[in-house]
């Protein structure tokens, strides 16, 4: 154990938490009554459907090995494959995300440079920022008439925040010394603004952005439970609706899953960004 | 160029002096700045691999050397220097007072440096505006450096000129700078005395108590 790497040694500590955890659960649930004891209403009922319960992890990796070696069919709106319906949130979540860094990263950058529109957009910013994004699904519903961009909408106004402020930040903060090299070297505002600026704030617009599409991913799941019609977020209310608790399980691991790999996305984008003064 | 090198930490040494080239030289092909800047950086002594390291790699005096090549690199018309060494160990700032002092030779650009290092202003300098304490701090004196070069920093101090100068400096800045202090004009025009100590000079009187100063043009 001591010859090996703290990478080994950590991964070896995972696998094995991983298969107690899963031992334990496994465990916790009672068996499945044997056939032969049916009562006589259960055998009119046609054998009687299982009750339902949560199921042990078996039926869950069985279950992901079933979706997930046939994500993409599609068998009419109800019944589409796993990987369909996270196409469609992750488009959603990148239309709308695409957005709010358009009008975000901008708009942040204008407001850093002029410390009176950082004050006077303060009080909006702060009064915006903390609104559940849902809460304005009634009001996109009304006004946008389309449950596809309403979600979207929502999408849009729960990832600006944390970048319209990071972007702000990180440009308000930019070292003086590095402005005014660009000037000695007679630099344009507009080269100024690429070549210094940016730069110089790009780790905490970065950082901002990661957290916008975590937010974005987080919140894509309520929507799309609201919305509905498609998506991982409909997927999952969906099968619950169907009482079927191994799909439901299924799919919010997946959520996790997708949630990482955009988290890591970004994480790599950040350490491309990083410098060391 | 300032005290603390201000170098853009993102970029590579090479891209840090590219960045000013290029935006001064706009015509100029991406090979020509990078050549140039090349060239700039070879001249204080960095060559090879190291100009493709972050400035977070490079030790203080080489950040300064990046510095130095980027502002001559630049040509301008005067180049101000607000006491680049200041931060620096002395034994790192006498090899880069060195490179300075070639890479000036190299291009004759006017440098208006800042210091209150003696040593370091009489070894680089041809005149050393002495100012005085505020308020209304002006420009007092206007001291020639009588020293040939190319000078080196064991051989000045044996020059008869040197502590003639450095005296000088000294008393100016020990007590002068304090009595001219306040004063808002010097002279009409407020224009600095021009100072010149010249012990080779065989026209200076030697029974003189005071025949290093001439004051010329006052």
């Amino acid at each position: 154990m001591q010859g090996l790497s703290l990478n080994a040694r950590a991964a070896i500590m995972s696998v094995l938490l991983l298969v107690v955890g899963l031992t334990i659960w496994e465990l916790a649930i009672p068996a499945q009554q044997a056939a032969g004891e049916l009562t006589e209403y259960e055998r009119l009922t046609g054998g009687g459907a299982p009750r339902a319960g949560v199921p042990p992890p078996s039926q869950v990796i069985a279950k992901a090995w079933e979706e997930l070696s046939n994500p993409f069919y599609d068998a009419g709106p109800n019944d589409k494959g796993i990987g369909i319906q996270i196409g469609y949130s992750i488009s959603r979540v990148l239309t709308g995300y695409a957005l709010a860094a358009l009008i975000a990263i901008p708009l942040g950058f204008l407001i850093g440079m002029s410390p009176v529109a950082y004050k006077a957009l303060n009080p909006f910013i702060q009064v915006l920022r903390p609104i559940s994004p849902l809460a304005w699904m009634p009001l996109a519903l009304f006004i946008i008439q389309d449950s596809e961009a309403s979600a979207i909408f929502v999408i849009f106004i729960c990832s600006i925040w944390p970048m319209l402020l990071n972007t702000a930040f990180g440009v308000a903060g930019v070292r003086k010394d590095w402005v005014n090299v660009a000037r000695t070297h007679e630099l344009g505002s507009l080269r100024t603004a690429f070549t210094v600026i940016l730069p110089a704030a790009a780790p905490t617009i970065v950082t901002g952005m990661r957290i916008s599409i975590g937010i974005a991913w987080l919140v894509i799941v309520a929507a799309e439970m609201l919305v509905g019609g498609t998506g991982i977020g409909y997927y999952v209310w969906n099968e619950w609706n169907n009482l079927d608790l191994t799909s439901v399980i299924f799919s919010i691991l997946m959520i996790g899953v997708v949630g990482m790999l955009l988290d890591a996305m970004f994480g790599l984008l950040a350490t491309r960004v990083t410098y060391v003064e | 160029m300032f005290q603390n090198y201000s170098l853009l930490p993102w970029l590579s040494t090479l891209k840090n002096v590219t960045f000013g080239v290029a935006a001064r030289h706009p015509e100029w092909s991406r090979a020509q700045v990078v050549e140039h800047s090349t060239k700039y950086l070879a001249m204080v002594g960095l060559e090879g691999d190291v100009i493709h390291r972050k400035p977070s790699q490079l030790s203080g005096g080489m950040r300064q050397r990046v510095s130095i090549a980027r502002a001559f690199a630049n040509h301008p018309k005067l180049l101000l220097l607000d006491e680049p060494f200041g931060a620096l160990d002395a034994l790192t700032r006498g090899t880069i007072q060195d490179e300075l002092l070639k890479i000036w030779g190299g291009t004759e650009q006017t440098v208006f440096m800042i210091t209150h290092d003696i040593d370091e202003a009489i070894l680089l300098a041809d005149r050393i505006l002495l100012m005085t304490n505020g308020p209304f701090a002006r420009v007092a004196e206007s001291v020639e450096i009588t020293i040939p070069r190319p000078r080196s920093r064991t051989e000045i101090v044996e020059h008869p000129n040197y502590y003639a100068i450095r005296n000088h400096l000294v008393q100016f800045l020990g007590r002068r700078s304090k009595e001219l202090a306040g004063q808002q004009t010097g002279t009409d025009t407020n224009r600095p005395e021009t100072v010149r100590i010249d012990r080779t000079d065989p026209t200076d009187d030697p029974e003189d108590l005071r025949p290093a100063l001439r004051a010329v043009n006052s």
